[in-house]
Formats: C-alpha cells, structure tokens, sequence
C-alpha cells in the first residue's frame, strides 16, 4: 500500500505515532490551576436591599398624600417565636403555628398569595420581628414575601422589649 | 514475513498524556469562566455564616458591618461584643455609632475635594445566620441615626 514516490525512511517516520512533548504544557497546567482554584469564587453572594426613610424625607407640610387605590391596603405580617400572623386593614388572619419548631413557610406562601388574589395592587408588606427571632427565619420569610410578589418588603421597628 | 519478527529492546516508559491534557484542559476553561475579572467587593469573614436566600441583588461598594455570635465587626474588627450589648439597655451601640460617625465624616471631607465621591450612606451587613433579630435591629437603628440609611443584607446565593 506504499506510495511509490516516497522512499522507504520516509514511510517509516510517518507510520510511527507523533510524541509530542507535552512536559513543557503540563508544567503550564499545574501552575495555572492551583492559581485559578485559589482565586475561583465557589458562592456567590448577594444582597437583599432595603431602605429606612431618612429624616428627611417624612411628611413634608405642603405634600397632598395621594388616595390610594382600593387594592393596595397595609398588609402587616407579625413574626413571633410562637409563629407568623398576619394582619391588614384591622382584620387578623389565623395565626400560622410553627411546624415542629420550624417556621411554616409552605402555610405562610399559600396565606400570602390568597392575599396577593385579594389585593392584587398591593406590594408592601411590613415584617414586625419580635427581637428573639433568628436571622435566618427573617430572611427566609423576607424570601416568601419576595416569591409572593411583594416587591417592598419593610421592616418595622420591632415589639420593643 | 517470512522471519519471525522480533521483540523490540524495552524503551523508556512513556505514559500515556494525551487524557491528562484533557482533564486539564477542561478544568482550565471552567476556572477561568468561574473568575471574575471584576474584583470582590466583600470580603468574607471566616467565623461568618450566611444565611442562605433567594435574592438576587448584586453587591454594592459599602461599608461592610459584620455581626458574628460573638462580635460586631466594623471594618474588619471588633467594635463591640454581642454578649455585653445584650445586657446593655438603650437602642444603640455607642462603639459603632462613633466609627460611623467617624467614616461618614471622612467620606464628607474627601467629597469636599473630590466630585466623584458622595455620601450615599449605603451599608452591607453581613449576619451569621444563628444571631437574633435584636442585635440586628440595634445595629440598624445605630446606622439610621449615623445617617446611613440604604442596607444591603449579604446573603449566599440558593442555587
């Protein structure tokens, strides 16, 4: 099957596998790697933003306070270490008890989006922490409210103790 | 082939590379799509552990404020303990409220000389998920009455 045109040394060089040299390449790799594994960001991080009014800008005399449209009420949501309840427009909701001493989210998301069908303008909701309660609960009911669609999510002063 | 062909003198033991290149190849391509080029605004206390959200807000340049179990950390360092805080009465963190007060005063006289620089009074807290709502709260009401008002709570990304 040889090619006639080429001699017989040549053949023989191109039969045989090329070795390429690939130290110089691996001495590359495993400098940039551990240089890339100790830079690499494995979580990502992110903020949850909110804002406190500043002195300010409260109640200025000349300002007219615009009428609200009828779906956008106060909606108040209590968080205490005994559970969530919420209240708006002088109603209370049932309270949600904790589910075997864990906040019940799953309740708190479907109480939310009867809510959110209700007063389908509304998008503030005020948290009222009661100070005992965990950070982690507080940004997890901050999430439920986000995920229910309540884009301004307020913290309140708090129960004082 | 007429002859019998005969065994070849062993060579030199040469491994077989050609796979290895690839792995390395293919860790090389996610490492530097995982970098990014635009530098860490937060650095992250060891002793800290985030809590774990769904928000998507992406960090600002801020004053960092870190409250551990056991600290609160303003810049780095410990300004006060959580632990004699608690037994504190009064809404505020005197330490914290100092240097506060303090970068909000060198923030307002570079800006004096300096356009591009402006008093925004933006905050990033960085809560260990284990600490309480009213330590948290304290420090809040501190950074209101020091006249930073925007917070941005850092949380680690749900996937």
């Amino acid at each position: 099957m040889q090619k006639p045109s080429l001699s017989k040394q040549n053949s023989k060089a191109l039969l045989e596998p090329i070795n390429l040299d690939l130290t110089p390449i691996m001495n590359m790799m495993l400098i940039l790697i551990p240089l890339l594994v100790t830079m690499a960001v494995f979580t990502q991080i992110s903020v949850i933003q909110f804002s406190l009014p500043s002195e300010e800008g409260e109640s200025l005399p000349g300002e007219e306070i615009t009428p609200r449209p009828p779906g956008d009420v106060d909606i108040t949501l209590v968080v205490t270490e005994s559970g969530f309840q919420i209240i708006g427009e002088g109603k209370k909701m049932d309270p949600i008890p904790k589910n075997r001493g864990a906040f019940d989210f799953p309740i708190l998301k479907r109480y939310l989006e009867k809510l959110r069908q209700e007063y389908p303008l509304t998008e503030t909701i005020v948290l009222l922490v009661d100070p005992a309660v965990g950070y982690e609960d507080l940004i997890g009911t901050m999430d439920i409210c986000r995920e229910s669609r309540y884009t301004n999510v307020a913290l309140s002063g708090g129960i004082e103790p | 082939m007429s002859q019998p062909r005969r065994r070849k003198p062993p060579q030199s033991m040469k491994p077989q590379m050609t796979s290895l290149v690839d792995i390395l190849t293919i860790l090389l391509v996610f490492l530097i799509k995982s970098f990014s080029s635009d530098g860490e605004i937060m650095v992250m206390d060891k002793n800290l552990d985030l809590p774990v959200s769904s928000a998507a807000g992406t960090p600002v340049p801020a004053l960092i404020i870190g409250i551990s179990r056991d600290h609160i950390l303003a810049g780095g360092f410990p300004v006060a303990r959580v632990d004699e805080e608690s037994a504190r009465k009064g809404p505020l963190i005197p330490t914290l409220m100092d240097w506060l007060v303090e970068k909000k005063a060198q923030t307002l006289r570079i800006s004096e000389f300096d356009e591009s620089v402006e008093f925004e009074g933006q905050i990033t807290i960085q809560g260990d998920r284990k600490i309480p709502y009213w330590i948290l709260q304290k420090v809040l009401r501190t950074c209101g009455e020091a006249g930073y008002n925007n917070f941005s709570l850092a949380v680690v990304k749900k996937e």
